[in-house]
């Protein structure tokens, strides 16, 4: 056990899960004095029916203030503004976001307004300005993937003047995170997989960086753990209740892990390629994630070798001796990827030249590996990364990522 | 696993200089003007001073409340009457509490007065958000102090809200611990932990209580390989004692995090320590194995591997797994005995009871309801009987 000489660990979410969380829903607003909440949502939630599945869940006990499901897939200034304004007309005394990152985000933006009573998000831009605790806000992720509805942190971006506003604080996470599995049971098995291996990410990534401590382990080994048993049975069966239900738990917990113990290249990585060819989040975090282990093998290899008992299960972790452990974890993910790509008919990509448009184009070309590796070095995910990175680093990890071949370890500058 | 829901409002901030940075997390609450509550033992070893040097630079104004008296009686209510009026006088605007369970108490007592008024003590429960009060632990002893509950004045308080904001754990404010308490304190976090992981269906919860039984470990193994009593090289001892003290403040903090949890080991505990005298730790885990061989779970066996580690886990096959893992806490009751002199007792008999008086317990706790949901009222008899006797289950 990893004990740091200083930690921290806070998630002060209630996490409530369960095949009928929704139902608690009127009970939690109950419990908060509030009694006219707004849903909250995007239009690709709405038409999965999932906004009809809450308020059927809710609607018995629970009078709904206001519905707006128009949230944007960036999450945008002025539509926070539009909102709160929507809030305050309509009486509202709560949100239910229903959704993804940028639903939860633009909640956390509409809630520090009416909460702060404030016209101008850019005056609680930043960390630390927030001073008390906000009107109520229960999320309800919609993937088990992202872990939004345990981060502290919202992204919102000003589209005017072209840049993203930054929002950290305690009092932005939400009084409750309702993990009800019937939110997942629709999802395709390409998503299934991509959001998963986000999750994955989160888990595994947040243990071998230089913040992780024993809590945040203890929550990371644990949906790990869930997600290597859950995910292939929940592809193979979408509407696997008990499964789906595990997935959504494990994603909550693998945000958790990684909101306090942090990610690194991986993530870097990832949001540069999300942000320069406009590949999916999860697809990114499964093509890399073997890499981001690879690269920092020689800094934690240890720690990589713990990893592969919650991975592979115990009798893979007899049958390996234990300096093998850390490459086989590495090993593992690969191959884990592989089985998705094959349970999925092809659509899990593992390697960034598979992937494709709609039209059928290369979506990473090659000549974008250097815009890719400048972008990712300006992350500011690569901090707590356990090895450093510079932009020839990145290009190497970016071109054996494309390529799909594992890295040239003689290449790592060990320093 | 079909539902479960889990709740920790309290920031754990743990380790070296960790107090420097409470005046920086004090602000980001809002907060520039804290009282501090200490219990006698801090007040004597000076442990304001170093709570003082951290807040030197900060700007704020920091209060300090005369130690509270060891005794009870009817202070509890007058000093609370005291310290509230000094607290809205001197416009105080948030509470920290050093030392053990006494002055979280007395902190969250106050807490409810001062934020809902002086009458909400003579209500029950509290339904909203109090005043940021924060703990900073000084030992391993501290109970229920990092959870959501508060005995003050006879009465029990019981809410979410209760909780500490943030534990702030500072080796720097550690007032030594002896070897009994420590051991007392690992046995307490050890069966507690144990009980949570194998029984619960609760990932999160499971996740603390993965860690808190590694944090357990470790230094209760240290303690039996070091001996419980030893006499000599006094500087090597406190050496030790104060590694151990570290890992276990953690346990016991986020042990504490649990105690919202209904755990059959601690309503066992404290019935069998109130009228014979023996630490509640080592009841808790004397009767650990037969509560784990009596209540049918799938994750007992998983205990196995923060018990004994990955090595030792991976090797069992999963049948025997849950054998293995109530074997190693039988074998540590047994090694305690051999440690002791035969002081620590194996069995509840050798601690003093016979099968007349555990029946009368268990029926008594039967009768009154304690018992956490979904226990099955004949096997506590069972199991107690067991026991006392040191009978191990005959599985089928």
């Amino acid at each position: 056990m990893y004990i740091p000489d200083y930690y921290e660990f806070c998630c002060r979410v209630n996490i409530v899960a369960g095949h009928d969380a929704l139902e608690q829903i009127p009970d939690l607003l109950a419990a908060m004095d509030s009694k006219s909440p707004m849903l909250l949502t995007d239009k690709g939630v709405t038409a999965a029916g999932l906004v009809d599945t809450v308020i059927s869940a809710v609607s018995a006990n629970l009078n709904i203030a206001s519905i707006e499901d128009d949230v944007p897939p960036d999450s945008d200034v002025k539509v926070v503004n539009r909102l709160a304004a929507v809030y305050r007309e309509k009486g509202c005394d709560a949100i239910i976001a229903v959704g993804g990152g940028s639903v939860l985000d633009t909640a956390k933006g509409i809630n520090i307004l009416v909460s702060e009573n404030g016209e101008d998000l850019m005056a609680f831009t930043g960390a630390g300005v927030l001073k008390r605790p906000l009107r109520p806000f229960i999320a309800i992720p919609t993937t088990a993937g992202t872990g939004s509805e345990v981060t502290q942190a919202a992204v919102i971006a000003d589209h005017d003047a072209n840049r993203k506003l930054l929002f950290g604080s305690y009092y932005l996470l939400p009084d409750a995170a309702i993990v009800d599995p019937r939110m997942t049971l629709t999802l395709p098995p390409h998503i299934t997989a991509a959001t998963g291996m986000d999750a994955m990410a989160h888990a595994v990534e947040s243990t071998v960086m230089l913040a992780k401590n024993p809590i945040s382990d203890a929550h990371a080994y644990e949906a790990m753990s869930m997600i290597s048993r859950h995910l292939p049975r929940v592809i193979k069966n979408p509407g696997d209740r008990e499964g789906r239900l595990a997935m959504a738990t494990a994603a909550t917990m693998a945000g958790i892990a990684f909101s306090n113990a942090t990610v690194g290249m991986v993530h870097a990585l990832g949001h540069s390629v999300g942000s320069v060819c406009h590949v999916p989040h999860g697809t990114c975090m499964a093509i890399f994630l073997p890499y981001g282990l690879e690269y920092n093998h020689h800094r934690v290899e240890e720690r990589i070798a713990d990893l592969f008992l919650h991975l592979a299960g115990p009798e893979a972790y007899v049958a390996t001796p234990k300096n093998k452990r850390a490459q086989a974890s590495i090993d593992w993910i690969r191959q884990f990827n592989r089985d998705l790509n094959q349970a999925t008919g092809g659509t899990h990509a593992v390697c960034l030249k598979d992937l494709k448009t709609r039209e059928g184009n290369p979506m990473v070309p090659r000549e974008k590996l250097g815009d890719i590796a400048a972008t990712a070095l300006g992350d500011g995910t690569i901090f707590y990364n356990p090895e450093e990175m510079d932009y020839n680093d990145f290009l190497m990890v970016a071109e054996a990522a494309w390529e799909g071949v594992p890295l040239d370890l003689s290449k790592i500058k060990k320093g | 696993m079909s539902h479960f829901s889990f709740l920790c409002r309290t920031k754990t901030s743990f380790g070296k200089n960790a107090l420097e940075h409470l005046p920086f997390d004090l602000y980001a609450m809002g907060r520039s003007k804290p009282m501090v509550i200490q219990d006698k033992s801090c007040h004597e070893a000076g442990m304001t001073k170093p709570l003082i040097s951290a807040f030197k630079t900060s700007g704020m104004t920091l209060g300090i409340c005369p130690p509270l008296p060891e005794t009870d009686g009817d202070e509890p209510a007058r000093i609370i009457r005291s310290m509230y009026e000094t607290y809205m006088e001197k416009g105080y605007d948030a509470l920290i509490a050093l030392g053990g369970e006494q002055a979280a108490d007395t902190a969250k007592a106050l807490n409810i007065a001062v934020t809902l008024g002086p009458e909400a003590l003579q209500q029950d429960g509290v339904v909203a958000p109090l005043f940021p009060m924060v703990y900073l632990p000084t030992g391993v002893k501290t109970g229920t102090a990092t959870g959501g509950r508060a005995q003050f004045n006879g009465q029990t308080f019981v809410s979410d809200f209760l909780a500490p904001d943030q534990v702030v754990a500072d080796p720097s404010l550690f007032i030594a611990d002896d070897r009994e308490t420590l051991l007392d304190a690992a046995l307490t976090c050890l069966a507690m932990g144990c009980e949570v992981f194998g029984l619960s269906e609760n990932p999160p919860a499971r996740a603390y209580a993965a860690a808190i039984i590694q944090l357990a470990v470790h230094p209760l193994k240290a303690l039996m390989d070091s001996g419980l009593d030893p006499r000599e090289n006094l500087k090597q001892r406190k050496k030790e004692e104060k590694i151990w003290q570290k890992d276990l403040v953690q346990a016991a903090v986020m042990t504490g995090y649990l105690s919202s949890f209904p755990l059959l080991t601690r309503v066992l505990g404290l019935k069998l320590t109130a009228d014979i005298r023996f630490h509640q730790g080592q009841a808790m885990v004397m009767v650990l194995p037969y509560i784990l061989e009596s209540i049918e779970s799938k994750d007992v066996g998983s205990l196995l591997l923060p018990l004994a580690g990955p090595d030792v886990f991976s090797q069992v096959p999963a049948p025997q797994r849950p054998d293995s893992a109530v074997q190693i806490l039988r074998s540590l009751v047994n090694e305690l005995h051999l440690l002791s002199g035969g002081r620590l007792p194996r069995t509840l008999e050798e601690a003093g009871w016979n099968e007349a008086a555990l029946s009368a317990i268990g029926q008594g706790l039967i009768k009154s309801g304690s018992l956490p949901a979904g226990t099955v009222p004949q096997a506590i008899e069972a199991l107690l009987t067991r026991a006392c006797s040191g009978r191990p289950a005959i599985r089928s």
